[in-house]
């Protein structure tokens, strides 16, 4: 039992991590309607840019993070500008197409940078891996960071897209160009800001997998990780990504413990989307998703 | 106040579908555009905000003018800043906002420095039916609704003019009578000029000052609201009268002359 709990716990911990980079995709997918492939890429990017900045430049580390966020907002606004903008008005696809181009821009860029120097790590005074007890369950510090840090920035992208009028400005955007353009909205501004918001999210996911796994090419995987979970919440609602990324972490360290050693092979990566496919089948807009209104 | 010149206006560079408009709304009226379905009267509304950009078209000739300032080259979300609010056919809401959502996005154009909660009242005083339902969805409420949160979404920036496409489309008699009512009542509150498109030509010219009338891509008549409702056109093709109070009877209509053209 105490097995159990124990892998619940960190399920949860590691989860709260896939909702808060699948938010990234949820931002963008709510304002443009544009599925970002690059996602993974963008938390790879930022986990190499912050380490950068600590290991190589030797900023402080609270300065470092800041950089780092200033660097996700103009990496966000660059995107837009060159890659996205340009195709504006264009079938949504060719958007879609080229996310899946900057994943693979972004894996080149980093292996160009950054590739001679495998499997770096955050300095251990970074999040240090002090043992936690709570409810007789062991967990490392840098997993309650991480749970606490997504959980902050989900609440706050909540109150944003309800409280304050850009947030409105980004739901209305979603619903219909046309008449937010009337309203006095500029969709180019739009665009920009869920594109910044977007990479913030991506580079805030990245320093914290960064602490956990180490600062590697493979963390675009964490990306991978994170579509069933961002269709599982119904591609839309951040409540729904919050809950989608819990269940699907939790799924998998069950999978870990449980199934593994049963089938004799790791059937953590099969498992997310089993359930996945499962409950698109019961509810096709996702267990959080927008019912399409339609008027008869 | 707002004046088109010899607007032309063309889709995917070879499609003419406004062909050298010209009409003009003075401060603190009301005028009606009518015409047919495909006449061109959206289209006439859209190049005022700029919209047609995001259909492929554009002006390519003459002039569109709003207190001196020239339209044509301006974003649509600038436009709306000036001061001018466009009601776009079909309503058009943000569906999965709340009511209240609604009226908050179109308090974004605001002019002015009244309080959001003090505009959100006013809005509510003109509609308010909008204030016992201002947590639900809009894409759930009733046609008569929409276009009171559509209305009331324009309004609340506090325009100098309106553009209003089409707001009788889809309700019952009762529901358009209301929504007229309450369209005068806002322009004699608040001095704002309102350019009416509309298919229902009685009740349009019931409280436009001035009306033009619209037929493949030309103004082909205007005249004050006297001239218009006495015009024996205008009663036949639009009002379906053949004289006054009587009902009309199309066996008594040549079949040539059903379709009157003016050009």
């Amino acid at each position: 039992m105490e097995t159990f709990f124990q892998t619940l716990a960190s399920g949860i911990m590691m989860g709260s991590l896939y909702s808060l980079v699948g938010m990234g995709v949820v931002v963008i997918y709510k304002s443009t309607k544009v599925f970002n492939f690059a996602q993974g890429g963008l938390v790879m990017l930022g986990a190499y840019i912050a380490w950068s900045f600590i290991e190589e430049v030797g900023m402080p580390i609270w300065l470092a993070l800041i950089a780092a966020a200033v660097a996700g907002i103009l990496i966000g606004i660059i995107i837009e500008r060159f890659g996205m903008r340009r195709l504006v008005g264009q079938p949504i696809i060719s958007l879609i197409i080229i996310t899946l181009a900057l994943q693979a821009f972004i894996n080149g860029v980093v292996t160009l940078f950054w590739g001679d120097r495998a499997s770096n790590a955050f300095p251990q005074s970074f999040v240090p891996a002090l043992p936690i007890e709570i409810f007789g369950v062991n967990l490392s510090l840098q997993q309650i960071v991480t749970f606490a840090v997504s959980m902050t920035m989900m609440t706050l992208f909540i109150l944003f897209f309800k409280y304050i009028k850009w947030g409105l400005d980004l739901r209305a955007v979603a619903e219909d160009h046309q008449a937010a353009m009337c309203m006095g909205i500029s969709t180019r501004m739009v665009f920009v800001l869920a594109w910044v918001l977007s990479c913030v999210l991506a580079f805030t996911g990245g320093v914290l997998v960064g602490t956990i796994h180490g600062v590697n090419t493979t963390l675009y995987e964490i990306g991978e990780k994170s579509f069933p979970v961002v269709l599982l919440g119904g591609l839309e609602s951040i409540p729904g990504v919050l809950l989608a990324g819990i269940i699907i972490g939790i799924l998998e360290y069950m999978c870990g413990q449980y199934l593994d050693p049963m089938v004799g092979a790791s059937t953590t990566d099969i498992v997310p989307f089993v359930i996945l496919l499962l409950v698109l089948i019961v509810k096709p807009y996702g267990l959080f998703g927008l019912k399409r209104i339609e008027r008869i | 106040m707002l004046r088109l010149t010899n607007v032309e206006v063309m889709f995917n560079r070879v499609i003419l579908v406004l062909r050298g408009v010209s009409l003009h709304v003075p401060p603190r009226t009301i005028v009606a555009l009518l015409g047919a379905n495909g006449a061109g009267k959206s289209t006439t509304l859209n190049s005022i905000t700029g919209l047609i950009h995001t259909e492929l078209g554009e002006v390519t000739e003459g002039t569109i003018e709003f207190e001196g300032r020239d339209l044509i080259r301006m974003s649509t979300d600038r436009i709306a800043q000036c001061g001018i609010a466009q009601v776009l056919e079909g309503r058009r809401l943000f569906e999965h906002l709340t009511v209240e959502e609604n009226l908050r996005v179109g308090a974004r154009a605001k002019r002015g420095k009244s309080s959001i909660k003090k505009d959100i009242d006013m809005i509510y005083g003109y509609f308010p039916k909008l204030r016992l339902m201002r947590n639900a969805t809009a894409g759930y409420c009733s046609g008569g609704e929409q276009q009171m949160i559509s209305t009331g979404r324009a309004l609340i920036s506090n325009p100098k003019i309106m553009l209003l496409d089409e707001p009788s489309m889809g309700l019952s008699p009762i529901l358009v009578q209301e929504i007229f009512r309450i369209i005068k009542n806002i322009h004699e509150d608040k001095g704002t000029s309102i350019l009416l498109v509309e298919q229902n030509a009685t009740t349009a010219l019931d409280i436009a000052s001035y009306g033009y009338i619209m037929e493949n891509g030309r103004i082909v008549l205007d005249g004050t609201q006297e001239q218009l409702k006495n015009n024996e056109d205008v009663k036949e093709f639009y009002m379906g009268l053949s004289e006054v109070g009587k009902k009309k009877s199309y066996r008594e209509v040549k079949h040539y002359r059903r379709r009157k053209r003016w050009l």
